[in-house]
């Protein structure tokens, strides 16, 4: 019974383990400014698909909840409610309203978004981000304390990071029958004559290279949830393995998954930028004006 | 406590998702990008579109934000539904003309698929082309 209890409070301490709320403060700020140059640059399609709603076709969450068929105006007034509070809350200013404010604009701007056939996929973390944030309330960029429900949230946030991979391992095993079939396949292959850049196109004379390339990412895939429990330089170099490979994919299909790679965010010590965010601030400010014409 | 109840409720759809293989529980549904597993001695196909338009030209059609807003992949998730239906493809026709009011308007619109065949994954020879569908444009 004793051993029970003690396996279900370290569960419970994992999952809300303190983080400081300088690093949410950061985080904060990252995340929803980046939602706003993901409404206007990656899921602006919402607007000009406003245009044909006879296509429009919701996932479950689109047909179950009450929600509004999509129209012009309430995609621009989306726009705007996104815009206000994302600018709002990226200050930390009434992190809770402002958040909650976002969280339901931006989810009802997603299922638009995902409402004409295609869902992609690389939103996972960042739609989990947009609803754990408000819960964590005050953080400044000063502040030296820790917190238990800033640990939640950006746990949260790291295993919704990692499962847009390994459930990705495990979709590829469901949908092939084994991992290996997958690995063996041409999938790359495909990927590159569809899309293909012309930095990558010649690999497809070439496909016993990207059968390897697939083992490797099959592999990183199943590996990832290991990332988790890194610390230091190890974790590090997971990170910069992650987003290499982010980078990879988009100079060689253009697809570049920077709502999951803007997540990463959330397994650094962002709270050191603050220091030097403010030796640089302080640095321009006592500097006197250099007065023009002199070098 | 409530953290954790969601939690586990978040993780549970999000494991159903992959189970049952559906993007249907978005933003919790199964990461399938590129998890089809493809033959290496398989086909390669590819939806595109193509318009007659008013000037007598025939065009690609754009299918992207920039252009006509619903993109390939849009297109190519609901392909059996406009097959079935080829008038929802009206709605394409009238999102070019109203996002790009000075632009050739479409008079027929073609969905098309090019399909390059692969032997130990090289590929051989030129794409068959076929039209799957074709809709005359109302005004």
């Amino acid at each position: 019974m004793s051993r029970g209890l003690s396996a279900g409070r370290a569960v419970v301490g994992w999952w809300t383990r303190p983080v400081p709320l300088a690093r949410v403060a950061v985080l904060r700020a990252a995340i929803y400014l980046f939602v706003l140059y993901d409404i206007f640059q990656l899921t602006n399609d919402v607007i000009p698909m406003a245009h044909a709603p006879e296509l429009y076709h919701p996932t479950w969450v689109g047909r179950v909840l009450p929600l509004p068929e999509p129209s012009l105006l309430l995609a621009h007034v989306l726009q705007i409610v996104i815009v206000a509070g994302c600018l709002v809350a990226a200050t930390g200013f009434l992190p809770r309203i402002a958040g909650w404010i976002v969280a339901l604009a931006y989810f009802q701007w997603m299922v638009f978004s995902q409402g004409y056939g295609y869902v992609s996929h690389d939103h996972l973390a960042l739609m989990v981000a947009v609803v754990v944030l408000p819960t964590i309330g005050r953080a400044r960029f000063t502040d030296t304390d820790s917190s238990e429900p800033a640990g939640w949230a950006f746990r949260c946030i790291q295993v919704a990071t990692i499962a847009t991979y390994f459930a990705s391992a495990i979709v590829k095993w469901v949908r092939s029958g084994s991992p290996a079939t997958w690995a063996n396949g041409a999938v790359f292959i495909w990927a590159i004559m569809r899309r293909g850049s012309d930095l990558v196109r010649w690999t497809i004379d070439y496909p016993w290279l990207l059968i390897i390339a697939q083992w490797g990412l099959i592999l990183i895939e199943f590996l990832s949830p290991v990332v988790l429990w890194l610390k230091g330089k190890a974790l590090y170099l997971a990170v910069v393995t992650f987003v290499g490979f982010h980078l990879m994919t988009y100079l060689a299909l253009g697809i570049h998954f920077l709502p999951t790679v803007i997540c990463w965010l959330a397994f650094l010590p962002l709270e050191r930028l603050v220091p030097f965010a403010q030796r640089l601030i302080g640095g321009l400010r006592r500097r006197p004006p250099v007065p023009s014409g002199t070098a | 406590m409530w953290r954790l109840g969601v939690t586990g409720m978040a993780l549970v759809t999000l494991t159903m998702g992959q189970l049952q293989d559906t993007n249907d529980y978005f933003p919790l549904g199964s990461l399938s990008q590129y998890a089809t597993p493809r033959d290496l001695d398989g086909a390669v196909r590819s939806v595109y579109m193509m318009a007659d338009t008013e000037s007598g030209e025939r065009v690609r059609v754009p299918l992207n934000p920039q252009g006509v807003g619903v993109g390939r992949a849009d297109i190519e998730a609901q392909l059996d539904r406009i097959v079935d239906d080829p008038s929802l493809l009206q709605s394409i026709a009238d999102a070019w003309t109203d996002l790009h009011p000075g632009a050739d308007p479409y008079v027929r619109l073609y969905v098309m698929r090019s399909t390059y065949q692969l032997k130990d994954g090289i590929q051989q020879g030129e794409p068959d082309i076929e039209q799957l569908t074709t809709w005359e444009v109302r005004r």
